[in-house]
């Protein structure tokens, strides 16, 4: 007769990491997504100067690139920007710096805290009121400047050698032969995403249950090394 | 049927199943066709063997327009040549295999274009179950021998390769039954193992031009001095394992100089080099500069995407985030078991608890020689004194992320190093087969590694920037270094609740990697 008790630990385990899921993964589970509409390829990448106050850097955007089925699918979707960033090895940063879209007159500014750019990653900064309609082949300034961190506590960005979306300009109007590391993205909607998650959750749910079941409830017995090499040799 | 449930516990047969549900829902519904490495040249040689156009050769075999129109959504392309490395056909063949009778029900290219996927996501079930019936071998309990084989499944990269056209799992499981048939040979010595772990080799040879070469030739050597005597017997068996092992690589190699005069011929032989002027860097220079080990051990966790999701240009990344620092810490931990297990062999050689081992071999007759030697404890220390050098200088000297998980993976490397040096003594104090067929898999695991090194420092020194250091080469020989850790476990007694507990973390971390990283990622490239 099977033994209940020996299938409780595991079921208590499946109950914990379900709930530990949807925990961290809570926000996963929607139906929103981030396309990437324009980005600039890396190539030879390298660091800029922190980004400490005073920092200013300008980079245009090239908006020949633009796929125009791209455009007409995203048009009133809102905007984000992901920028290629860096904290020097994880340092400990502080102070805040700001990214501005400039879409004509317009300026579109987020202040952003040191503290919570990662290490070589992008950084993901979204203007909800901004559609890609307001911004798309318009002439659009991305504004990266530094507002109160310290040097040996700023971040940088990555810049790529591939200069087809434009160049970066400093402050006083020197012109690098750099690009920096950036996407513009739309946000859109699609079943698949939820769908896709909940179908490897479910997957990786029961497989971890196994696992576990695995260890909870194999007899105490099976593990001589003696059984094991006399049956594997039968 | 009973005999197959007895070898193979409902758990693991269902996480295999699990896992080739896994891979065959992210071949059809979710990995973008082509964002697999090389997809694109994998399927059109398939395509041409499902098609009946024979063999294709190397600069001449096209990749068909539709795939082509496929890719990049424009019919105006015209067909080029595939221009990816041509691996011996073995693995195509299988491929060929669903796509030919795929092609007697349909028509419709976005089913065709991902049938010869389920191969791949079929190998890497099997070869769940093939690591399973290997742990249990050395004497791991059910429990460990799950949780452990079960491990290899929530590795992002093994996953997503599982869910492509593309040999690498397939390798991965020919590897993997070469190193079952190994490890029974050293514990049961019936010759008959010797020669199915040759089969296995030389079908693995058959599958992929290089790196199972760098298994194959120190697997083999192990054998042959591992053979019983007498001479006359020795030389029989060593001439027909030799035979069978490269039987299927010889005859590549064969009609490689009879098309092209060069045995190793590949897609860049002849390719013109980034640099008219090789780099003058040593070695040292190089592991300095580039994140050389850094990117073998990142990638070899998840490096995702291809020429699919960015409609022709390569556009790929590299897993990041907590899943990536779990498995730093992983291969961090299982290390340090590595280490504190060679310790603790080396501890039983010092103080003379090893017992002489048997038989008419090469080794036991080298082994006999050197424990009954005044000075062997002088071999240990100067072992050592070398490992501890030599690991330490490489730690030293290699480019390293200067963060926490960073430095971890960097020891990692570092400590495997250390173990393999001082395993090489060891393995002349050690007579149990199974702490043997460990200390072999630590040799194996690092002259593989230091093989695969020369090539990509080879490259480096030609092409000015860090080339090929893909993770999944390495994956011919993980079966073995997954065997000496489980061995190490073994011995260690790590609790089996413990590695449950691993194992459903890193299953988390593969889910985390793929809600939050991989899908938004292949939707990102979508029209």
């Amino acid at each position: 007769m099977m033994n209940l008790k020996q299938y409780i630990l595991p079921l208590i385990w499946m109950a914990v990491f379900v709930i530990l899921v949807s925990i961290r993964l809570g926000d996963a589970y929607s139906s929103t997504f981030f396309h990437t509409v324009l980005e600039s390829s890396s190539k030879n990448n390298k660091p800029s100067k922190e980004i400490v106050a005073d920092f200013y850097m300008m980079q245009p955007l090239n908006w020949t690139l633009l796929d125009n089925e791209v455009f007409r699918h995203d048009a009133k979707s809102p905007v984000c920007l992901k920028m290629f960033l860096a904290n020097y090895g994880d340092r400990k940063n502080n102070g805040t710096f700001a990214l501005t879209l400039g879409v004509d007159a317009q300026k579109h500014r987020v202040v952003v805290d040191a503290k919570t750019v990662r290490d070589n990653t992008n950084h993901r900064i979204c203007f909800e009121d901004l559609k890609f309609v307001d911004i798309a082949f318009k002439p659009v300034e991305i504004v990266l400047e530094g507002i109160n961190s310290q040097k040996g506590a700023a971040i940088s960005a990555w810049m790529t050698q591939d200069v087809r979306q434009g160049k970066v300009v400093y402050k006083d109007g020197t012109v690098l032969e750099r690009s920096l590391i950036f996407s513009v993205e739309t946000i859109r909607v699609s079943n698949d995403k939820f769908i896709h998650s909940i179908i490897l959750s479910l997957i990786c749910c029961l497989s971890c249950a196994l696992v576990f079941f695995a260890s909870t409830c194999t007899p105490i017995n099976s593990n001589s090394k003696k059984n094991f090499i006399q049956r594997d040799n039968t | 049927m009973r005999f197959f449930f007895e070898r193979y516990p409902l758990p693991i047969l269902l996480i295999s199943l699990l896992f080739a549900v896994k891979a065959i829902y992210l071949s059809f519904w979710v990995t973008p066709l082509w964002d697999i490495p090389d997809e694109i040249g994998h399927f059109a040689y398939v395509q041409d063997l499902a098609e009946s156009r024979g063999l294709p050769l190397l600069g001449k075999a096209k990749i068909n327009l539709e795939i082509m129109h496929h890719l990049k959504n424009d019919q105006s392309l015209s067909s080029p040549v595939n221009w990816i490395a041509q691996h011996p056909p073995i693995y195509y063949l299988i491929a060929a295999i669903p796509l030919k009778i795929g092609s007697w029900m349909t028509n419709d290219p976005e089913i065709l274009f991902r049938l010869p996927r389920i191969i791949s996501a079929l190998s890497g079930a099997l070869l769940l179950l093939v690591l399973f019936r290997t742990f249990l071998l050395v004497g791991l309990d059910v429990a460990r021998a799950t949780g452990i084989s079960a491990t290899v499944g929530f590795i992002p990269m093994v996953t997503h390769l599982s869910s492509g056209t593309s040999h690498d799992v397939s390798l991965f499981l020919f590897c993997a039954l070469a190193t079952y048939f190994f490890a029974r040979y050293l514990i049961f010595r019936n010759l008959r193992d010797v020669y199915w772990c040759a089969l296995w080799l030389t079908i693995a040879g058959g599958t992929k031009m290089m790196t199972p070469w760098a298994l194959l030739a120190p697997m083999i050597a192990i054998l042959f001095v591992e053979l019983p005597g007498p001479i006359k017997n020795w030389i029989k068996n060593v001439g027909g394992v030799s035979l069978l092992t490269l039987s299927v690589p010889l005859a590549w190699m064969t009609r490689n100089i009879v098309y092209f005069g060069n045995p190793f011929y590949t897609s860049g032989t002849n390719r013109k080099t980034a640099l008219d002027v090789p780099l003058n860097h040593s070695f040292f220079d190089y592991l300095h500069l580039q994140p050389v080990f850094e990117h073998f051990v990142v990638n070899f966790y998840g490096q995702l995407g291809g020429i699919g999701t960015g409609i022709g240009a390569l556009k790929w990344f590299q897993v990041s985030g907590l899943p990536r620092e779990v498995f730093s810490m992983l291969i961090f931990s299982l290390s340090c078991i590595s280490v504190i297990y060679v310790f603790l062999l080396m501890y039983r050689a010092l103080n003379s608890i090893s017992t002489q081992p048997k038989g008419s071999s090469l080794i036991s007759w080298a082994s006999n020689l050197i424990i009954k030697n005044k000075f062997r404890k002088l071999l240990i220390v100067v072992m050592f004194l070398v490992a501890i050098l030599f690991a330490g200088y490489i730690n030293m000297k290699s480019f390293v992320i200067p963060s926490l998980f960073g430095g971890m993976r960097g020891l990692a490397v570092a400590m495997i190093i250390f173990a393999a040096i001082l395993a090489v003594a060891l393995l002349f104090f050690t007579s149990d087969p199974v702490d043997r067929i460990a200390l072999y898999g630590m040799v194996i695991s690092v002259f593989f590694g230091a093989i695969l090194l020369s090539h990509v420092y080879g490259a480096y020194l030609e092409e000015g920037g860090l080339r090929a250091a893909h993770g999944r080469y390495f994956y011919p020989v993980i079966p073995i270094v997954l065997l000496s850790i489980s061995i190490a476990v073994l011995r260690l007694r790590i609790p089996a609740f413990l590695i449950a507990l691993v194992a459903t973390i890193l299953g988390y971390a593969e889910l985390e990697t793929y809600v939050l990283q991989a899908i938004p990622f292949y939707l990102s490239g979508s029209l």
